[in-house]
């Protein structure tokens, strides 16, 4: 898909100004799968840029949401939406949470719990 | 403000890949079982690697727009959140793109069996990789015309042990079942590499 300029009504916001400016890379590395979770509400820092609001917003706790369903909602390609939420993460406005690692997808147990829920849905 | 370690609440992301040939119906079975309406999520590839000329807005000839449709499951008693991604149908790209593999627990290839051809680079990319998968023949119109080991033999399947399913990927006890399928197999494997 390309970057139809009909697409919703809203425009595509300059990456420069949701990252403040800041092209280096965040310190935080987040990938598609990462759970991202709002460490403070959306609405309560009225001077946070409105599309970092519009992400905090996006990832209530306790669930939280995946990177690349914010980046969905939120109409940016995952890359760009990684720099992003890296750089609230620096700035301890978000809290992530990493897929389950090799160890973890080898764990029987967990394995099982997973399988016992699925067979119930 | 400080960072703060992860709240232990959150339930884990888990990622499985939904991956076939164009038009085989993967977002379709993602719709099947998905709590959300499937979402799409897009990324720009390039032959060095992914995404790194999105600051400067620069085009290069190399670089290639993928898309990828997913949806979720929420797992509450096993504390895990299920992605399913629907993989790019241009698969020569994968293999740039190592943030699709890795953390996947397995992998559902999605068959055409009018179109078998066009699964055949999702088959060869799992198999190479390592990663579990279950194939699923997706009944068009309800009829599936070949037998499991005729499209079993077709894929030319390295693991004889590889499940093998007539699914029609619009019914949630089907897609259940590949689920299920799958999980079994990662459930096998992981016996295997460590006994307990």
């Amino acid at each position: 898909m390309t970057d139809e300029p009909q697409r919703g009504s809203r425009r595509r916001t300059r990456l420069y100004a949701m990252t403040d400016g800041r092209t280096a890379a965040a310190r935080t590395v987040l990938t598609m799968d990462t759970t991202v979770t709002a460490a403070v509400a959306g609405d309560a820092h009225e001077s946070l840029p409105t599309e970092w609001r519009a992400v905090l917003s996006l990832c209530p706790p306790p669930e939280g949401r995946a990177v690349a369903e914010i980046a969905a909602r939120m109409g940016m390609r995952l890359t760009p939406m990684t720099l992003v939420l890296g750089e609230l993460a620096d700035r301890g406005l978000i809290h992530h949470r990493p897929p389950l690692e090799g160890a973890a997808t080898t764990n029987v147990h967990l394995l099982m719990r997973i399988r016992d829920n699925l067979a119930r849905i | 403000m400080p960072g703060y370690d992860t709240p232990a609440q959150e339930a884990a992301p888990v990622k499985i890949l939904i991956a076939g040939g164009f038009g085989v119906g993967k977002t379709t079975l993602v719709e099947t079982v998905s709590e959300i309406e499937p979402l799409r999520t897009e990324e720009r590839l390039t032959a060095a690697g992914v995404g790194i000329d999105d600051l400067d807005g620069i085009e290069s000839k190399a670089a290639t727009t993928v898309a990828m449709d997913f949806g979720r499951i929420t797992l509450d008693d096993a504390g895990v959140v299920l992605y399913l991604f629907g993989t790019p149908g241009q698969e020569r790209f994968w293999f740039m793109w190592d943030e699709l593999l890795n953390g996947a627990l397995g992998a559902i290839v999605l068959v055409d069996t009018r179109r078998l051809d066009r699964s055949f680079a999702a088959v060869d990319f799992f198999e190479s990789r390592g990663l579990p998968f279950v194939v699923g023949a997706n009944c068009f119109h309800g009829e599936q015309p070949y037998t499991e080991a005729e499209i079993r033999a077709a894929l030319h399947l390295r693991d004889p042990g590889t499940p093998v399913l007539m699914l029609d990927a619009r019914a949630r006890a089907d897609v259940r079942a590949a689920l299920l399928a799958l999980l079994d197999t990662v459930i096998s494997q992981a016996r295997t590499a460590a006994p307990v």
